[in-house]
């Protein structure tokens, strides 16, 4: 769906969104800006010699490679935009590893089919027409409901880790 | 992953659908994504400005799944061999559990004595320490001279989803003669090293981009296990015969029976013939043991308990004693001049015990 799309350089700034009918669009020309990185987290020693762990641009990423997402939204404009909600499909070929999602100041829920969400164990998944328990690899969507407005200029971050199958 | 891989995306159209990305076509067996694919990560926020709901941003990030290399040699089969046993096969299976297509080219060694083994396998056909190798043609897991005649693997299919659950493999033949010279109990071990190769020149995958951070839009190559053995054992599995002859004279013409009787024409004499097999040998089989009666003398049979002709003790069973007519049963029979004890009287003999015929023949 994003064909024809265009986006320049590196920080690719269309400002402002003409909204569908669905969505009445504000008078104020801006709006909030979502960043999406990938990294992995690598073990390096520090000066005083233990190891540690550091997120880093990820290396070669191969079947097995555990790649850390992390999805901030920034509030561009002069009004608070409310009732922020960051949804998050996990990749295609990837498994969610589990535990790993955080996001502060926001409610995290899952979801088997993008429709129904909720925690991870109230889940379930049909499988050859008996119901099981949703397991990791299950788990398709993620959604961080933040439950305070975000202000101008701040930022609201969720985070979750997702092996390369 | 550098650029894109952390690219933001503004847009600026609001038909946008909402998380109905990666919803279907997930395939959760073993195998592994394959190479080159393009892995994409969309998010999205949505919110209200003053209570009014605002188009939903989404931002991608992407990055194309670099090649591993992975395979995976099976072997830890023992096969029994006899020394001299031509043509013996050893079994081995390659797998490619990369996420792209390899082909693999195939050498067999022989170990070092005496840290690793005992003793060399020999080249089919030749005294020359070493293998041939031959890979399973027609899949049927058996080897077959003329037929698995190709000596590397031309392609195995990438472990991907679109070529089955398992990973794809072959099974790999290592062929060789037994030494004559092969001692029972020794045993020889063969090592098969496959190399994963590009399968378009044959030469080792290179990996690239060593040491510089992901570019998301190469397929860059890391080779994980690009040289894998795995090892196979020949046991030996022989008896070790020896065989003894004694001969002691039981009378002679002037004294009768008498520890002190002579060699002399009309004397009776006994043979005794030990057949053992050595401790920690094989059970063998044996046929018959035959002794030709020696010239100048002539077989005397009636020497024993209840008119027979021939002993035969087996191990630490009792003696028995048999006729050597031919036309009976008991295994025994004199024919053309030689003694020939043969089953029932015999069959194996085991590890660690003796066969002891005796027979009596007259000087003429």
């Amino acid at each position: 769906m994003f064909k024809g799309l265009k986006f320049i350089g590196a920080i690719a700034v269309i400002a402002c969104a003409f909204g569908a009918p669905a969505f009445a669009q504000s008078q104020s020309a801006c709006a909030v800006d979502l960043k999406t990185t990938g990294e992995i987290e690598k073990e390096v020693v520090n000066a005083q010699g233990e190891k540690t762990k550091v997120l880093s641009p990820a290396d070669k990423v191969i079947p097995g490679t555990e790649v850390i997402w992390t999805v901030t939204a920034t509030n561009g404009c002069k009004k608070p935009a409310d009732k922020p909600v960051i949804n998050n499909p996990v990749p295609e070929h990837m498994t969610l590893v589990p535990g790993s999602v955080v996001g502060a100041g926001s409610d995290i829920s899952y979801s088997v089919d993008g429709k129904t969400f909720g925690a991870i164990d109230k889940l379930t998944v049909t499988q050859d027409g008996a119901t099981r328990p949703a397991r990791a690899e299950d788990i398709r969507h993620i959604r961080w409901e933040f439950r305070n407005s975000l202000q101008p200029g701040a930022s609201a971050f969720g985070r979750f880790r997702a092996v390369l199958n | 992953m550098t650029s894109v891989f952390k690219h933001k995306w503004r847009v600026a159209l609001a038909t946008v659908a909402l998380g109905s990305i990666g919803m279907s076509g997930q395939v959760f067996a073993q195998t592994i994504t394959q190479s080159g694919l393009t892995i994409s990560n969309t998010a999205t926020v949505s919110y209200s400005v003053a209570s009014i709901p605002q188009t939903p941003i989404p931002a991608v990030a992407t990055f194309k799944v670099d090649t591993v290399i992975n395979q995976s040699v099976t072997g830890s089969n023992s096969y029994t061999v006899t020394p001299g046993q031509a043509n013996v096969v050893a079994v081995f299976t390659v797998a490619n559990t990369s996420n792209v297509d390899s082909g693999f080219t195939l050498a067999a060694t022989n170990r070092p004595q005496p840290a690793e083994d005992d003793f060399d396998m020999l080249v089919p056909g030749s005294s020359t320490p070493g293998y041939s190798v031959f890979v399973d043609g027609n899949g049927n897991g058996t080897y077959e001279a003329g037929t698995d005649t190709a000596t590397s693997i031309g392609t195995l299919l990438a472990d991907i989803a679109t070529n089955g659950p398992a990973p794809p493999s072959v099974k790999v033949f290592v062929v060789a003669d037994t030494p004559s010279s092969a001692a029972n109990a020794k045993s020889a071990l063969v090592r098969l090293t496959a190399t994963a190769v590009l399968p378009t020149t044959s030469t080792a995958w290179t990996p690239t981009g060593v040491g510089t951070a992901d570019d998301p839009n190469v397929v860059e190559i890391v080779v994980r296990n690009g040289v894998v053995f795995a090892q196979d054992t020949f046991n030996v599995a022989s008896a070790a015969l020896s065989v003894t002859k004694t001969s002691k004279v039981i009378s002679d013409p002037f004294l009768g029976v008498s520890v002190n009787a002579k060699s002399i024409p009309g004397a009776v004499v006994e043979y005794t013939i030990t057949v053992s097999n050595a401790a920690g040998a094989q059970t063998a089989t044996l046929t018959s043991i035959s002794d030709p009666v020696p010239a100048n003398t002539a077989f005397t049979g009636g020497q024993y308990a209840g008119a027979t002709d021939v002993g035969v003790k087996v191990g630490a069973a009792a003696e028995v004693f048999c006729t050597a007519s031919g036309s009976d049963s008991d295994g025994c029979s004199v024919t053309a001049g030689a003694v020939t004890v043969g089953s029932p009287a015999i069959t194996t003999i085991a590890a660690n015990t003796s066969i002891v015929v005796r027979f009596r023949v007259t000087i003429d």
